[in-house]
């Protein structure tokens, strides 16, 4: 497994865990609490510093065990391109969903969270799309 | 509708012919990862013309002796 796929695999696993436990936190606090009443915003910039955060680590601690800072070749910059070009896809047809809901004024909410849904769809989708890659090839 | 094209490698032939040369030590002469030479091997990806080159000099021999184009 090349370094490149090994920071591919942090990426996935720091998006999965840390907005797998956010959305968790909002829906049981949904179960409870009116939407317009949830106080998501402080929880919310926490957790993307937290996710910032975490990626930062992981690719440090990478580095250091691997010892290895940047040894990606033209594979790795092939699969990343492709990637990301999967990733854009899901993005801008993620956009469209969230500018109909502020066309339609709906509760800031819903704005705000379809803007993370997306954000965090499209980055997902690009880290399995490489991994796939990497594991079956073009 | 375009034809499907296949590129197919005797890479892994062309080490153990130049003195079991390991994939480490081709991938180091030819500038790409370990994991890229196996992947080209397998079948799994297809290098640049450039790094085709490289891998071709690394075993002294022309570019078709490692590289063949498949047109059906």
């Amino acid at each position: 497994m090349t370094t490149e796929e090994k920071s591919t695999w942090i990426v996935a696993a720091a998006t999965v865990f840390i907005f797998g436990w956010y959305t968790i936190k909002i829906l049981v606090d949904a179960a409870t609490t009116p939407i317009s009443e949830i106080q998501y915003q402080d929880l919310l910039v926490v957790m993307i510093g937290v996710f910032v955060g975490l990626i930062i680590v992981g690719e440090i601690a990478l580095a250091v065990i691997t010892r290895k800072i940047d040894d990606s070749d033209e594979r790795d910059r092939k699969i990343n391109r492709f990637g990301e070009y999967i990733g854009g896809y899901v993005l801008g047809t993620g956009l469209l969903v969230v500018l109909g809901l502020a066309m339609a004024e709906t509760e800031y909410f819903w704005i705000a969270h379809a803007s993370v849904g997306v954000l965090v769809l499209a980055e997902l989708v690009t880290a399995v799309t490489k991994i796939v890659v990497y594991r079956r090839g073009f | 509708m375009a034809r499907k094209t296949r590129v197919t490698n005797s890479v892994r032939t062309h080490r153990f012919n130049a003195g079991q040369m390991t994939q480490a030590e081709l991938a180091a002469r030819c500038d790409v990862t370990r994991q890229t030479i196996i992947a080209i091997e397998q079948g799994r990806f297809t290098p640049s013309l450039e790094t085709a080159f490289k891998i071709a000099r690394a075993f002294n021999v022309p570019l078709d002796q490692v590289f063949e184009y498949h047109d059906d």
